[in-house]
């Protein structure tokens, strides 16, 4: 027997344009619009877990990107330069940055793509190798 | 067509059991699991999306997602023209950490090694003093 909480097809489908709605211009769920996603869920009594599935669902059909997981892309890519010789050198930056800018197809300016890189690798206290003699303070410099 | 609750949770345990053992869908359960969902004339849609949700609240790995994650990796890579050796070993170490160890190196090696010639990426090797670590993977 279907309890009250399932949700049908049809809040499914009210919720699906729900989620095509707030990235009809760029196709790119941003953290303010995930949390749009989930308020309207909760608004609507959808749990919050089917609301995900569901928003995941349609980002994998229509290609949608969501910003979050590029993050933890991101970051899973930044651990690993950080543990293959301790410090993460400017060319390992260079492409977590160019692996962001493609996953989030531009939607990002550069400049804040590489303060969230940055604000990770801080965050989860890895190094970096910059400086020396004839070395730039590139990572200083973000 | 709509999954019911009873539907869905018996969908749920079949995920669950089919990774009890390992908390890891390869792509071989991934069928399964959608193989299953037809017979119970649960859309794929739908069976994704329950596989999904369960993967992520149990912290289950998809075998898929971590493919996928690593192709990016490499892609990224060969954007400068070749992948090299170092960069390739950062692709096999990120595959073995987001596998949990589930899948033996040398295999994995040979998955990426097959994703990049199916994806036409060359790898930097050779040279007057260096190995043919790449062509060496079989």
């Amino acid at each position: 027997m279907e309890k009250n909480m399932s949700m049908s097809d049809e809040m499914k489908r009210q919720l699906g344009e729900f989620i095509k709605l707030q990235v009809y211009d760029d196709k790119y769920i941003d953290r303010a619009e995930e949390k749009n996603i989930l308020a309207e869920a909760v608004k609507r009594n959808i749990p919050l877990d089917e609301a995900l599935a569901v928003m995941r669902q349609i980002a994998e059909t229509n290609d949608y990107v969501v910003e979050r997981d590029v993050e933890t892309q991101a970051k899973e890519m930044l651990e690993q330069f950080a543990s293959n010789d301790g410090k993460i050198d400017k060319k390992e930056f260079e492409n977590a940055l160019g692996m962001y800018k493609r996953a989030t197809r531009g939607r990002v300016p550069e400049s804040k793509a590489k303060k969230c890189l940055k604000d990770i690798i801080l965050n989860n206290g890895w190094k970096v190798k910059e400086g020396g003699l004839f070395g730039s303070k590139w990572f200083s410099e973000i | 067509m709509s999954m019911s609750e009873e539907a869905k949770r018996q969908l749920g345990e079949f995920v669950k059991l089919q990774v009890y053992d390992d908390k890891y869908i390869d792509r071989k359960e991934e069928k399964k699991i959608l193989e299953e969902a037809l017979k119970r004339n649960i859309t794929i849609d739908d069976a994704l999306a329950v596989m999904r949700a369960i993967a992520s609240a149990n912290d289950y790995v998809v075998e898929r997602d971590v493919e996928s994650r690593c192709k990016d990796m490499l892609e990224q890579f060969a954007s400068d023209g070749k992948v090299d050796k170092k960069e390739f070993e950062d692709s096999v170490a990120m595959y073995k950490k987001g596998s949990r160890g589930r899948v033996p190196e040398a295999e994995i090696r040979r998955r990426l090694k097959n994703v990049m010639i199916d994806q036409g990426w060359k790898a930097k090797e050779g040279g007057l003093f260096g190995s043919k670590w790449f062509s060496e993977i079989s």
